[in-house]
Parts: C-alpha cells; structure tokens; sequence
C-alpha cells in the first residue's frame, strides 16, 4: 500500500497541480472545445432519429480522438519537467534526502502526471454523456476505448519522466519526451518488418496471434480500429501489451537513472571552437564547414545589433556542429526521397516532398524558438538585457534573426536537395517556385508564433507548448474552420470561400493539384496574407516587450 | 544635491504593501547601506531605481531623472547588479564585456580600452579568456560589478553583492566598492552582511514593512540609539579590587566579570567616566585596557526592527 511519504508527495505535486491557474485554464479550454464539437455535431431534430446510432459513435469517437490528443500534448511535457525542474531548482536533492524511495518518487510523479489526464477525462465526462441520450452506442467500443486511452496517458507520463531523469536541461527533456512519444505512436509500424520476417518463417501466421497489422498497436491505430469495429480482442490485447511494455521499460529506465548517484551538473553545455587548430581539424571531418566560429573574437561593430551578433555568434556558432548535422541529414533525406519523384516524374510525389517538409519545419521551428525570450529568464539574464541600451525591436529582431538561421539548415538542405529534379529535367518552376516559398512562409511564421509564445510567458514549457498550439491554430485551424463552415447548417446560412485564408500548406497543396488562374490568385493572395500575420505578429511582440516586459509588472 | 532620492515611494503588489511612503536621499559619492530583513522592501526600491519596477504612487529620481518617466535616460547613468544573475553559455569574459559594451551603445574604437580598464578595476584582467559560465560564485560577481561598470554609470544600484561570498572575496569586494567611492561613484548597496555595511557604508538607511525606519550617517545614528555605553575594562592584576571598585560605583550596571576581563554598561559623562579610571588607579588595580565598546550595527538593526515580516 501507498506509505506515508509518498501520499505526502504525491498530494504535494498534485496539490501544486490543480491549484495552479495554468491547469484550471486548460481544463476550461478543454471542456469548451469539446463543447463546441458536441453542438457542431448534433444532428438536426429530423434527422435525429435516422442517425443517431451513427452520430453517437461519432461523437464519441471524436471525443476520444480529442483526449487522445491532448494526452499527446499534455501528459509528455507534464512528465519531462517533473524531475528535471526540480533538479534545476535544487529540490531533487532535499527529496533524495527523505525516506521516500525512487520506486516511492517515481510513483509519485507518474500518478501526477497522468492524474493531469484522468482530471481532463472526468471534465469531459458530462460533455461525452450527452451522446448517450442518442442511443446505439456500444458500451463494449466506450470500455475498449477508454481502456487505450488510460494506457496512452500511462505511457506518455513515463516518456516523459524518462527524458526528464536522463536529461539536465528541461527543454532538451521536453523534446525528448516528444520524440518518445513519436516511438510509441509510429513504433508500432516498424515492427511490422520483425513481425513479418517471422511471419514468413511460419513463426506467427497472418491470422495468428501477433499476425502483421501492427499499426492498430499504436493507441492512434487501436483507436480507429476500435470504432471501425475491425479490432479483434487478440489485437486489443496486444495493443494494450505493447503500451504496457513501452511503460515498463520506460519505468525501469528511469529507476535505474533515479539510483545512481547524481551526476555534476555541466558548468557549460557548449563549448564553442575558437582555437585555430581546432577549427582546421574539424574542417577536416567536415569538408562543409562554412560557419567561422573565429568571428566571435572580433569586437562588435558600432552600427550592428548586438543582440543579434550575439545570438549568431555566440548563440549558433557553439551550436554549428549540431547545425551542420542538421543539414547534411536533411540533405540526406530530403535528396534521396526526392531522386525516385524526380525520376518517375511523379507530379503527386513531388508535391507531398513539399508538403513533408513544409510540416517538418512547422515541427521543428516552434522548438528552436519558442525559448528565446524564456531561457534569458530562466537563465537570470534578462535584468542584465533590460538594463541596457538596446531597445526592445534590437532584441526581438536579433531573436528572429537567429530563429531563421536555425530553420536555415532545413530549407538549405532542400534546395541543394532539389538537384536531383534539376538533373532529371523534372524540375517544374511552377511547382517549385510557389513550393519554396510557402516552405519559406512556413519557417516565418513558425518562427514569428514561436517567439509570440516566447513573449507571452516566462517558463520554456509553457512557451513551448504555447507557441505548438498557435501553430496548430494557424497551419491547422483553418481546415477546421473549413470543416465547420462545410456543416451543412452553416453553409445554409451563406457558405463562404475560405481558400484565400485556409493553412498556407493546404493551398499550395491545392495549388499544386490545380494550377489554374483562380488557385494562383488565391495562392498569391494567401502569401500576401500570411506574410502581413507574421508581421503582424512580430510587431506585436515587440509592442508587448516594450510595454510588458521591460518591467516586472 | 541628492543624486538618489525617493518622494513618498509605494510600491503595492494587489493587497501586499511593499514599500509605503518611503523618502530616501542619497547624495554624491555616498555609499549608502540598504538595510533590513527578508521582505521589508529593499529589492522592490532598488529595482524601482534601477527601471525594471514601476512604483504604484510617488516619484523616484536619479541626478534629477524620473525613473518611471525616463527610464532610458535613468539607464545611461545608473550600473544594476541584481541578487541573482547567470551568465551566457559558451561567452568569454572579454566576448561577454564586448557585448554587454555594445549593447551600452559604446564605440567599438573605445570599448578595448574600457574593457581593459574595467578588468583591471576588478582584477579580472588574468580571467578575460575563460569561459564566464566556469567561474565560481565569487568571480561571477566581480564579473557582473564589471559588466556594470561598463559603461562608467555615475550611481552604483547593488543588491545583494556580497551574498555568497567567502570572507576573503567580501574583503575584496569591500575594498573595490571604497574604491568606486574614491573614483567618484555614489553606491546604494543592499546586504544582511550588517558588520560589513558598517565598515563599507558611510550611511545607512533600515527599512522594516516597507518603511524607512532610520537613515542618515552611520556613526550619527549609532550614538543616538545607543542609550547606555558599553565599557570594557582587563587588568593585569588586582581584579578583585576591581570588582569592588565598580560594585561601589553608582551608574555601573550589568558588570560582567571573566577573569581579569570585564564587561558593563555605564550611565555616566564623560568626567565621572575618567574618576572611575583613576579610582581604579587609586586602588591599585593595574589597568591594561579602559574603553568605550563601539556599538555595532547589528545593535541597531536589533533595537530598531522588530523581527516581523
């Protein structure tokens, strides 16, 4: 049974959990997306009757697909700043220091972590309850259902107390997390080629235990399945094993971290070249080197901002080597999954090589920038900044600056990628042209939301999750709102053309299916439009520096 | 002329009054101790002054400058140096004074020499190509006071400076902050250190609730709060008599003996002060040490807060 100690820990973080405004907020915005969701997809009174058996298993599909998401989103970040922040604000030492065992701790936090979820879920309850009054559900699909959902919030909240015991820097743990969390929802795929090469060796049959459809192990698959009706119980056995295994694992993972003895935190996390010597050698290993890290020796130019010759400086040029592995994988990537399009002259492929790198930026930028304002912050830098001379618009704009030069290995890669479409004589400027310049808008407004974010809160978790949602309302809001404008009672009530304001990546996406003069316009339109947001938004954060945070209140 | 002064200063935080009508001068080349406990108001003044903190009612002026209304002139001639501060990663001391010189708007034709001149200041000149995030907590404050001093501000605003500190780095310190004072710089400094404001600060200012209970010169209000004198007497021999000599003498109270060393306190002028020296004299008791105990600061920190939060 629980002992004492833990109950006490387990009520302070949980205690420390709901009190905060943060928790209370998201719980509201929750419910009310599920809210809205539930009216948007109430049928109409004549149609209530014919439908509902369909429409309850929709809505509470839709529900679940919601928690499963903001399990997703949540629960690893929750998780990856449980230990770490402690480490970071000395506590994890006192908390070492009681009877509490790492078993006891680490039982602690993974109840709190996912008690986070288990709050959202009883929020909803009521909202999920009203698809019951339109009957047809099937109660064996909820139990199912929620049985992978319970699991997933288990699995993310090891994943992220994993990274969060092995990694000394709460961003570095947050990423991490996430990456683990990618694990558990495409893993399953991969073990598709073990599964099958035993398959083939007569070891499992299709139809066996295991068989081959091991996507419906991950919970995203499992889900589906579930509400397909196409979930066998041998497979929803293993989807809830394989989640259990990855929750195992990841908890012997992190109590065999929490037993070993502390390890000195790093003075300095980057050690940047700046001997002569060593920068030739490295310029060996690496052909490419073009960054001189040398430069950062020289005084700052009288007309130059600081603060952005800081940040290239000093801020990327300790982080080029990583930079550099950036690019040349990118390159990788992007080059060989292009020579089989532009070989085929697969029009279809080459739009989708867009559209993945398109997503892939909006994936990485948010984490590179978010924390620029945060980390000076959490650093205890930013008195020092503010008692300067530089003037809020130097800041922001040095911030920007290196928050490009961080994508910049990404969309450099894709255009040195880009040769292999030039040497098939597949290169279509009219695909190419709008493509890189939506990836370009991509990286802008990516970068212009992740510094929003960054400006809007102190703490690097908060601003990186923040700064993902914004970028989910900007790059996939407006395919909701597409969605919702195409419900059938609101298009009675005068449907509108959203093309013009729809994501950026849908349409170049229609673009590239159609190029006819209207898509052109609407494309050329969208640019424009996008391009004045992230303007827009740029010229906010700085506004919101110079009123807000200049001072402390 | 004041160069540091504060007109009915309130700093409130929703119900929590931090600072309540606090009038503060401090004039040119002072160096002015901010004393007071845990959450009394000191850090929220000091960051009203230094910009970062708008005061909730009344005026705050540094040489004469509003510090609400023009905190970017304020900036130009006052150096801040909060309690807790990192360093950059991956910077070292002379690419971090660049940047900090930079950002302080300095020529880049003179900022080799400023920096040169501040590392010598702080007797970092030795250090200028180690990384700032390897230094020790010592070194990282003499880095901060020389990132301060960048830009040669004329008002020194300290909070804190010496917490951390190893006995050795706050004499140095010390020394450095009296040096400041020779160089022309007027220095408002916060610290709990109280035997090291009393040795650094000509004046002092103990602030308690938010509110300023004693300000002016150190030495001045010692006196004034000092109500009896605290007289420590050691004899070579001839102790008894000693004692004898001070149970018979009225006005001496609370005598604390050990050994041929004794303790008391005195209500006495400075005439009676001298016959009971001669007394002791006469009966042949031979003094080694008669003298006034000073006063301390912790005294007065003790006498005048009451402890409270």
């Amino acid at each position: 049974m629980l002992s004492s100690p833990l109950t006490a820990l387990i009520r302070r973080e949980f205690v420390a959990q709901i009190r905060g405004v943060r928790s209370y907020a998201l719980m509201v915005l929750f419910v009310a997306v599920c809210v809205i969701a539930v009216a948007l997809g109430w049928p109409a009174e004549e149609r209530l009757f014919t439908t509902s058996a369909n429409l309850s298993r929709q809505l509470v599909m839709g529900m679940a697909f919601l928690l499963l998401g903001a399990c997703l989103l949540f629960v690893p970040a929750l998780g990856a700043t449980s230990i770490v922040v402690e480490r970071e604000e000395e506590t994890l030492d006192m908390l070492r220091m009681t009877l509490i065992r790492p078993s006891g701790m680490l039982l602690g936090k993974l109840v709190n972590t996912a008690g986070f979820f288990m709050l959202l879920f009883v929020a909803v309850i009521p909202v999920v309850a009203t698809s019951f009054f339109l009957l047809g559900l099937d109660w064996i699909q909820i139990a199912q259902a929620l049985a992978i959902l319970i699991a997933t919030a288990f699995s993310c909240a090891m994943a992220g107390i994993l990274s969060s015991a092995f990694f000394q820097r709460t961003f570095t743990a947050i990423i991490m997390s996430y990456l683990g969390v990618l694990v558990l929802l495409v893993g399953g795929v991969f073990l598709r080629i073990p599964v099958t090469i035993l398959a083939i060796a007569g070891i499992f049959g299709p139809g066996g235990i295991i068989g081959t459809g091991t996507f419906v192990w991950s919970p995203t698959g499992a889900l589906m399945a579930i509400f397909d009706g196409s979930l066998p119980a041998a497979q929803f056995v293993m989807a809830l094993f394989s989640q259990a295994l990855f929750t195992g694992a990841c908890f012997v993972l992190t109590l065999a971290a929490l037993r070993r003895s502390p390890r000195r935190p790093r003075s300095e996390s980057f050690k940047p070249i700046d001997d002569p010597r060593i920068l030739r050698m490295r310029r060996r290993t690496w052909p490419f080197y073009l960054v001189d890290p040398l430069a950062r020796k020289k005084p700052i130019e009288d007309r130059r901002n600081p603060m952005m010759v800081r940040e290239l400086r000093w801020g990327l040029a300790t982080r080029a080597t990583f930079l550099l592995r950036v690019f040349f994988g990118s390159f990788i990537v992007w080059f060989f999954s292009s020579v089989p399009v532009a070989f085929e002259r697969n029009q279809e492929g080459a739009e989708w090589w867009f559209m993945v790198q398109m997503v892939v930026m909006v994936v990485v930028a948010p984490a590179f920038v978010s924390t620029a304002m945060t980390k000076e912050y959490e650093q205890g830098n930013i008195d020092m900044l503010r008692m300067t001379l530089l003037r809020p618009r130097e800041i922001i704009l040095g911030k920007v600056a290196s928050g490009f030069f961080v994508v910049s290995p990404l969309i450099f890669a894709s255009v040195l990628a880009c040769i292999s479409f030039a040497v098939m004589l597949a290169f279509d400027l009219s695909l190419f042209v709008p493509g890189y310049t939506t990836l370009l808008l991509c990286a802008f407004l990516s970068v212009s939301f992740g510094l929003l974010a960054s400006m809007l809160t102190k703490r690097s978790i908060v601003a990186l999750v923040l700064s993902y949602l914004l970028n989910i309302l900007v790059f996939f809001g407006p395919v909701v709102l597409r969605f919702i404008f195409d419900v059938p009672i609101l298009k009675e009530a005068g449907g509108v053309s959203l093309m013009s304001v729809d994501s950026p990546i849908a349409v170049f996406v229609q673009l590239a299916a159609e190029r006819s003069p209207e898509r052109w316009l609407a494309w050329i339109a969208n640019v424009l439009l996008y391009s004045a947001v992230g303007v827009g938004v740029l010229w906010w954060s700085i506004r919101r520096f110079e009123s807000r945070r200049l001072r402390d209140d | 002329m004041a160069l540091i002064q504060t007109v009915n200063l309130t700093k409130r935080y929703n119900e929590f009054l931090a600072v309540k009508d606090l009038n503060l001068e401090v004039e040119e080349r002072d160096i002015f101790g901010f004393i007071g406990p845990n959450g009394a108001g000191k850090t929220t003044t000091i960051r009203i002054l230094a910009t970062l903190l708008n005061p909730s009612a009344g005026r705050a002026y540094v040489d004469g400058i509003d510090v609400a209304k023009y905190p970017y002139e304020v900036k130009k001639i006052i150096g801040f140096m909060p309690d807790s501060f990192g360093m950059y990663d991956g910077m070292r001391l002379r690419e971090y004074l660049d940047f900090f010189g930079a950002a302080y708007k300095i020529p880049r034709k003179r900022r080799r020499a400023i920096i040169d001149d501040v590392l010598a200041l702080t007797d970092l000149t030795g250090k200028a190509d180690d990384f700032v995030n390897s230094f020790s907590r010592g070194m990282k404050q003499r880095c901060c006071l020389a990132k301060t001093l960048i830009h040669d501000p004329k008002v020194l605003l300290l909070d804190e400076p010496a917490s951390g500190l190893d006995p050795r780095a706050r004499i140095e310190f010390r020394e450095l902050v009296k040096t400041l004072r020779d160089m022309g710089k007027t220095t408002l400094i916060s610290s709990h250190i109280l035997t090291e404001m009393g040795d650094m600060c000509n004046k002092i200012g103990i602030i308690e609730h938010g509110t300023l209970v004693a300000a002016g010169d150190f030495r001045k209000i010692l006196s004034q709060l000092s109500q009896t004198q605290e007289i420590r007497l050691v004899v070579l021999d001839g102790a008894d008599k000693a004692a004898l000599v001070l149970e018979q003498t009225p006005g001496v109270e609370n005598v604390d003996r050990s050994g041929n060393e004794f303790q008391f306190e005195v209500q006495l002028g400075h005439e009676d002060l001298a016959a009971l020296h001669t007394g002791l004299f006469e009966a042949g008791v031979r003094v080694l040490f008669f003298g006034e105990d000073e006063g301390t600061l912790e005294d007065v920190f003790l006498q005048v807060t009451k402890g409270g939060l």
